[in-house]
């Protein structure tokens, strides 16, 4: 079982850094408890095709990253599967972008090894468009909230995977 | 009667565009511009860090090139302070940074243009990686597994994969074992043999096709602007080379000089600067830049493969091509270059060597690094204080200088799709979506929010009429 928590965005523009720490503090709270050597912590500041290269070979992948459009206030928190087969989205035309669920039907349908389960967690940013390091008050206060639902999932994810008979045992 | 303008936002380009076409009022296109978003303040963000600091945070302007920026800024500081990397480094360096542009290249030709070139007989509404994948399987197959094979290369020398962090002013941290250099020859072999196949199967009988329907399509004539090695096409060190555009007369400018070349200013309908030559002192002038100015500016090129190819290219597209549609062939002809040049790279034992860091002393300084980054030429300016501390940065990317040109090109592709005020909306969807991916501009800046309220994506096509006075 390979569980891959990833921070998403740009760690100097603005609210777009969220992601990134709140993998930092995630590495932290994992860190103190015991039995999470299958759980690897890391940041990524690409998207479409990028991304789904990067979740190649893991079981399970929990994404956070800043999220605009999210019809909530900033520093609201909000969970989006995106584990599905998504292979309607093949049949569906689509002359849009290559975002993350269109590179993840892509990534399947190739047969690249992508994980069962994706959960993304966006934060609701304020302002993604100026570069520096500081996260507006809304959203740096959302943290805890957030790095408590990525903790939500990696609990859900180890009762899932318990679930699933084992060969050998 | 009152005067319409129509929003074009092309998809599948690497970040967002938006295209403004003013119709007159004979129904006719008056006025067409293209802005950009640009994240502000980078280079002030920088002022007051340590010049050290430099090539770990360029590289985050952009997520999709990280590699080019985080290297011209590593040269920017060895030209400020007189440092020489080691033979490896530079060895090293310039077989990253070929990988890098592989990698790239594949990626937009195959995945972000391919849909246009290779779905013609589909409404452009219908174009993209889905139907992409449902006609040619094999080809999305092969290019993310070229991808694949690339980045174990990339990763194998960086802390986390695109993020190279082992570079440093002074050459590179972490030597090349003599296994890994076998073993990346290895994957660099793989990669060129999948590369031209692409070559005879769909890719150029694809592009050579788009480019004879599409000849006078966003057609500009400019000058031309890339870095060689007297008169060979190179990625990674050189002169500029500037090339005017019947060919006629060149100029080959040492990096440190570029400001008496290239300058840059800020337009009202955009965000972005836009870059242009200032040799000629009666009139600024466009030029562009990327794998087709890399083609154009160079006498020769060093690789079997791509050396073949670009004489078949000047003979369909004259000494300087200025053709729109040409671009994508050049960018396919620049990652043969490119993977052929990481092999003779990987093939020179040297690369091996654990000589790889030149020592490193601070004192007050200016520097400039200028690399091809995939999309062109990409410079970076920094002056620093006895202590190190940058005091002035400036960063000229290459689409700064091709937005201008996208710019430029917009009217004419309208022209074609608009008379009397009648629109074919699918024909101007579709060219001006053509012609801008063939620029492949980059304006993603790294910022990758996740866009809850859009279906599919963070980039949208969406054509909107509305007064103009509102």
């Amino acid at each position: 079982m390979r569980v891959l928590v990833l921070g998403l965005g740009n760690p100097i523009l603005g609210d777009d850094g969220v992601g990134w720490l709140a993998a930092e503090r995630l590495r932290e709270v994992l860190a103190e408890r015991a039995d999470t050597s299958e759980i690897e912590v890391a940041c990524c500041d690409e998207g479409g095709v990028g991304l789904m290269e990067r979740l190649t070979g893991y079981d399970s992948a929990v994404l956070v990253d800043a999220m605009t459009g999210g019809a909530v206030s900033p520093g609201q928190v909000r969970r989006f599967d995106l584990s599905e087969t998504t292979d309607t989205l093949l049949l569906k035309a689509s002359a849009h972008g290559v975002s993350l669920p269109t590179a993840l039907a892509l990534g399947r349908a190739s047969g690249v090894r992508l994980p069962s389960s994706i959960v993304l967690i966006g934060i609701e940013a304020e302002h993604v468009d100026t570069f520096g390091g500081n996260l507006s008050f809304e959203v740096a206060a959302a943290l805890p909230a957030a790095t408590q639902a990525v903790l939500t999932e990696l609990a859900r994810i180890r009762v899932e995977s318990a679930d699933i008979p084992v060969s050998g045992h | 009667m009152s005067t319409r303008r129509i929003h074009v936002e092309p998809a599948r380009i690497e970040g967002a565009l938006t295209v403004s076409i003013d119709l007159d009022a004979q129904g006719g296109v008056g006025a067409a511009h293209v802005s950009v978003p640009e994240f502000r303040g980078f280079e002030a963000f920088l002022r007051g860090r340590h010049v050290t600091d430099a090539p770990l945070i360029t590289p985050r302007i952009c997520g999709v090139c990280p590699m080019p920026h985080h290297l011209a800024s590593a040269k920017a500081i060895e030209s400020g302070l007189g440092v020489e990397a080691p033979v490896a480094a530079h060895l090293q360096r310039e077989m990253l940074l070929a990988v890098d542009h592989v990698a790239d290249h594949v990626l937009h030709l195959f995945l972000l243009a391919g849909p246009d070139i290779l779905l013609p007989d589909l409404p452009p509404a219908e174009r993209g990686l889905p139907t992409l994948y449902a006609r040619h399987p094999e080809v999305v197959k092969d290019v993310l597994e070229v991808r694949r094979l690339l980045q174990v290369i990339i990763s194998s020398q960086g802390v986390q994969g695109v993020h190279p962090a082992v570079w440093a002013p002074g050459g590179v941290t972490r030597p090349l074992s003599a296994e890994d250099r076998v073993r990346f020859l290895g994957l660099a072999r793989q990669v060129k043999e999948k590369v031209l196949q692409f070559h005879d199967t769909v890719l150029l009988p694809g592009l050579e096709s788009a480019a004879r329907t599409y000849e006078s399509l966003g057609r500009l004539d400019t000058h031309f602007v890339g870095l060689t090695d007297g008169g060979n096409l190179n990625l990674y060190d050189g002169k500029v080379r500037i090339v005017a555009p019947d060919g006629t007369s060149q100029a080959d400018v040492e990096p440190a000089r570029y400001l008496d070349y290239i300058a840059e200013r800020n337009l009202d309908y955009s965000y972005a600067k836009e870059a242009y030559l200032v040799s000629n002192p009666q009139s600024e002038t466009i030029y562009r830049t990327g794998p087709i100015g890399r083609l154009n500016v160079s006498d020769a090129i060093t690789t079997e493969h791509a050396s073949a190819f670009l004489q078949d290219f000047r003979s369909n597209y004259g000494r300087i091509a200025q053709q729109t549609l040409a671009l994508n062939v050049a960018r396919y002809i620049s990652a043969v270059y490119s993977i052929e040049r990481a092999e003779q790279l990987l093939s020179d034992e040297r690369i091996a060597s654990t000589d790889t860091m030149a020592p490193v002393t601070y004192k007050a300084g200016e520097g400039v690094g200028i690399v091809e980054a995939p999309r062109g030429l990409l410079i970076h300016h920094f002056t620093w204080d006895d202590h190190g501390y940058i005091e002035s940065a400036n960063i000229i990317t290459p689409t700064n200088a091709n937005a201008y040109a996208i710019d430029l090109a917009v009217k004419g592709v309208a022209e074609r799709s608009i008379n009397d005020g009648v629109i074919d909306e699918m024909q101007l969807e579709h060219e001006v979506g053509l012609m801008v991916r063939a620029y492949d501009p980059c304006l993603s800046c790294a910022t990758h929010a996740f866009s809850a309220g859009a279906d599919d994506g963070y980039f949208r096509i969406v054509i909107s009429h509305a007064d103009a006075e509102e």
